[in-house]
């Protein structure tokens, strides 16, 4: 009788705790991000489809050097790299080793292509296919490709998620080169003084 | 013709009460999300109204347009005569409860009999469904819920005993009356085992988690309204959210004193206690794990009911020794 | 005529799958391969007296993804990416079951701090893999808060292991030859603050469920595994260590830096789902010690090595390389041809191993036992069927 009693007690206690705890939580702060209204603070780290990285000279012109081997890399087989020669003022002397077992461009182990011969025509990348492995980040010779933060990326046909990376970054060459000009303009009035109404504005 | 025919009282009387039931509904599905939510540390329903208020309303619509399906072998009849039979006792079962001032109420000597006779229709309803459904899953929720509505009405039937016994009568205004204004006049607090005993054996009666064996999610997929579509579902739903607020009520006219309080008593009290009472009910659900089946009905036979039985006689003598004084 | 034999003339009934004479008057239902606890798309056949489980048969192949098979018709590198699908929940095991059965093969050095890097990476997933599986168990027993709470603590650590992985869930983060990325300081400081936080939270845990009287009466006593039969089926991991056996890969057969580090392996001798379940809890102690050894140990150093290949040849030869999953022994055997492609990539996922025992501890019980005592077993679907 007692026994059972005790029994019963600790049994009810316990549901009292986790009561209290649920009771406790409900005056908490909540831990959920309201999606649409408020935004993900930890985009920074982000890892989206992949892009191609400018070269130093010409952030327009990707540091690519058309070897294929993000080709033959990919596990899911979604890039695409059409190869054409360089424009012969970008012939540099330097070398970079690539490997390869199955290559497709090109038929040998190791190889060496030299930087500014050839050039992709088209980077084309099928992101639908895309498992975000990062093999041809990782395994780019030229160091021209990386991950995308780019994050909002939705759309209701395949097709658009068929990207054409050259172009992408001929866009963000051109989006950062209007940036950087906006900015200079924006120093320069801010350096000569100049009134900040509107007509005080001087047209490029 | 004047509005104290009987016929037309009684038609806005049960309209009244429907809409209450409704409002209700739709009210304590958007309660209990929200407690769901707060107690897991989400907003819970936000985007459709204010507080995501019109949230159960944009899910009834949604319920409302949807198709009803039979599922192919199944007993028409008994398919879709279920949910009618889970809802009808409701109107009936809200008509003892002390919502209003005395004078304005229907004054049942026997309310609470009638409350807890009509409850028990909504396991046959409940039955039926899972029979009709030409289900595997459903059957077994019926099973289910026979057995365990069968074995809980009497603990709570004789917790309910106990505090009849006190006050000496089954109308519930008369209970009421017997209790004081003071949390310790109150029945619940005189005599707590019957108020836990009550408690427990209404939330076993209502099939909420704890004890919500006969839709046990994770077990029978959903029990016995696993086929139910549309609004075949949204009634049965409908049918438990009324149910809660009425066990709730007679719990809270019971062993919490009813209309009566401290300062101001009337209806607001009732339904103070009433919303009280549910809000624990919901925030248990979303505390515990679902009992086992056999531990269910141990727990009904082998602890409760003794339980009840020894309570209800301990409560005997003291209120005989206390005539004797 | 021809034709038409080939159209199936009716479903194969659920009875069929069962390997047992099935009695004319018990229930036959098919539990899955959509139901709410069989996580994922495992089914099981069962014939049920009543509510008493007679026969309980799982069948598989809903998520056969032939990985096995994937593995033998690409290089070593374009496979890589696979291991993260076998298990999702601990992926970062099966990553290093491959890399390091590659790199025992082919000979690659990996350096000491990729060593220590892999562990505390793969000791962050075992924590996420354990508070999922907690959260799931309490789903399965009806408990529907636990689950979120879990997941507070497991998207820290989640957005942690994004930080050097890039990935949420299914990573691919270990590479032959060492790590893809190096943890830094801020690594290392926001690790420091989930481990004592998390610490801090499984006092709560504990109050809230483990000590909670309905869990107890649903898990205590419940699906009894004894250690002969835990060994005859070839169980792993908590299932094993919940019937009293102290093994564990990381000891039993040592990999990388574990030798040197300092920690138990919690058993328990009752071999109930209570015991799995405590052996679990206990682990995610164990874990968060392991991960603050090794970041208080973690050398100055390369995270790859400078001379691992970028493309991996597999010499002729045959090895087979042991982790120690959430779940138990996984294990990755190789054989190479000298040719770009290995030659075979066999996988073996203790989930396997594990489910098996579930006709046998299922038998005679009831069908709320079975759910719990199949959550018990913590199953991961697409490592059953690979
Ligand atoms: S591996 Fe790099 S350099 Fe070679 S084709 Fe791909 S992106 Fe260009
Ligand atoms: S991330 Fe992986 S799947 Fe995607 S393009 Fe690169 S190699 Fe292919």
């Amino acid at each position: 009788m007692f026994g059972a009693i005790t029994k019963a007690y600790g049994a009810l206690k316990s549901i009292a705790v986790g009561l209290g705890i649920t009771g406790r939580a409900v005056f908490q702060e909540q831990s959920t991000v309201i999606y649409p209204m408020a935004e993900v603070k930890n985009l920074g780290h982000y890892r989206g489809h992949i892009e191609l990285v400018g070269s130093d000279a010409d952030p327009a012109r990707p540091r690519c050097v058309a070897c294929g081997q993000c080709m033959d890399m990919c596990p899911s087989g979604c890039i695409t790299v059409e190869t054409a020669m360089a424009p012969a003022e970008l012939k540099t002397n330097a070398f970079i080793r690539a490997e390869s077992i199955m290559g497709q461009l090109t038929p040998a182990a190791h190889f060496d292509v030299m930087i500014g011969e050839r050039e992709p025509k088209r980077f084309v990348l099928d992101y639908s296919a895309c498992s975000l492995c990062g093999q041809c980040v990782r395994n780019c010779p030229a160091g021209a490709l990386r991950f995308s933060t780019h994050a909002y990326f939705l759309s209701r046909d395949r097709a658009d998620f068929v990207l054409d990376l050259k172009e992408r970054l001929a866009g963000q060459a051109e989006q950062a080169r209007q940036a950087e000009q906006a900015r200079q303009a924006e120093q320069a009035r801010q350096a000569s003084g100049s009134p900040q109404a509107e007509g005080g504005r001087t047209h490029e | 013709m004047s509005l104290d025919t009987p016929l037309l009282s009684l038609l806005l009387g049960l309209a009244a009460i429907l809409a209450f039931a409704g409002a209700n509904g739709i009210v304590l599905v958007w309660v209990e999300r929200k407690v769901a939510g707060r107690c897991q540390r989400r907003p819970g329903p936000l985007h459709v109204g204010p507080y995501g208020l019109l949230q159960p309303l944009a899910d009834a619509l949604k319920l409302i347009s949807k198709q009803l399906i039979t599922p192919r072998r199944s007993d028409r009849l008994l398919y879709w005569g279920a949910p009618l039979l889970s809802f009808m006792p409701v109107p009936i079962c809200f008509l003892p409860l002390p919502f209003l001032p005395e004078m304005a109420t229907v004054r049942l000597n026997l309310g609470l009999i009638l409350i807890l006779s009509f409850i028990g229709l909504n396991s046959i309803s409940l039955c039926l469904a899972g029979l009709g459904s030409n289900n595997k899953w459903s059957l077994l929720g019926a099973a289910r819920a026979i057995a365990q509505t069968v074995s809980f009405e009497i603990p709570l039937l004789l917790a309910a005993l106990t505090a009849v016994f006190m006050a000496g009568s089954m109308d519930l205004h008369e209970v009421m009356a017997a209790q004081g204004p003071w949390p310790w006049q109150w029945f619940g607090f005189m005599n707590p085992l019957a108020l836990l005993l009550f408690l427990i054996s209404a939330v076993a009666e209502t099939n909420r988690a704890p004890f919500d064996l006969p839709e046990a999610e994770s077990e029978l997929t959903a029990g016995f309204h696993t086929e139910y579509s549309g609004m075949g579902f949204g009634i049965f739903f409908l049918a438990e959210y009324a149910y809660i607020l009425i066990i709730c009520g007679v719990a809270a006219a019971l062993f919490l004193g009813g209309q009566q309080g401290p300062v101001a008593p009337g209806p607001w009290w009732f339904l103070a206690k009433m919303y009280a009472l549910v809000l624990l009910v919901i925030q248990l659900r979303w505390t515990l794990p679902r009992v086992r089946f056999d531990q269910l009905l141990n727990l009904c036979w082998r602890w409760m009911t003794p339980a009840a039985l020894l309570n209800i006689l301990a409560t005997m003598l003291v209120m005989l020794a206390l005539k004797g004084a | 005529m021809s034709a038409a034999a080939h159209v199936p003339s009716s479903p194969v009934a659920h009875s069929a799958r069962l390997s047992g004479p099935v009695s004319h008057d018990s229930l036959v239902v098919s539990m899955g391969p959509q139901h709410p606890s069989t996580h994922g798309v495992l089914r099981v056949v069962l014939e049920l007296d009543g509510e008493y489980i007679l026969q309980a048969e799982p069948v598989l192949g809903y998520i056969h993804r032939m990985h096995e098979w994937m593995g033998q018709n690409r290089t070593c590198h374009k496979f890589l990416p696979n291991m993260g699908r076998v298990d999702y929940l601990h992926a970062l095991a099966w990553n290093w079951a491959f890399v390091g059965a590659v790199e025992k093969l082919a000979g690659i050095e990996v350096p000491r701090r990729a060593e220590f890097i892999r562990v505390i990476t793969c000791e962050l997933n075992r924590i996420n893999s354990h508070l999922l599986w907690w959260g799931a168990y309490l789903l399965d027993l009806g408990a529907f808060t636990p689950i979120m709470y879990a997941f507070e603590d497991r998207e820290e650590i989640m957005d942690l292991l994004m930080r050097v992985t890039g990935s949420r869930l299914t990573y691919c983060y270990y590479t032959f030859g060492g790590v893809t990325a190096d943890i830094d300081e801020g690594f290392a400081a926001q690790a420091r603050r989930i481990v004592s936080r998390l610490r801090g939270r499984l006092p709560m845990f504990r109050d809230f469920v483990t000590d909670n009287a309905i869990l107890r009466a649903r898990c205590e006593g419940v699906g009894h595994l004894t250690p002969d039969m835990a060994r005859a089926y070839g169980a792993t991991g908590p299932v094993l260590r919940g019937s009293g056996v102290a093994y564990d890969t990381r000891r039993a057969e040592p990999y990388s830096v574990y030798p040197e580090l300092d920690f138990a392996i919690p058993t328990s001798d009752v071999g109930d789902c209570m015991a799995r379940y405590l052996v679990r809890m206990a682990e995610l102690e164990q874990s968060l010690n392991i991960v603050e050894q090794a970041l208080d140990m973690l050398p100055e150093g390369q995270h790859i090595h400078p001379l691992a290949p970028r493309m991996v040849t597999l010499p002729k030869g045959e090895t087979s390389f042991a982790v120690e999953a959430a779940r138990g022994k996984a294990v990755i055997r190789l054989r190479g041809d000298g040719g770009p492609n290995p030659y075979r990539v066999k996988l073996r996922a203790p989930s396997f191993s594990n489910l098996s025992l579930f006709p046998a501890l299922a038998k005679g019980t009831l069908l709320a036992d079975a759910v719990a005592i199949l959550g018990s077993l913590d199953l991961v679907i697409p490592e059953i069927d690979r």
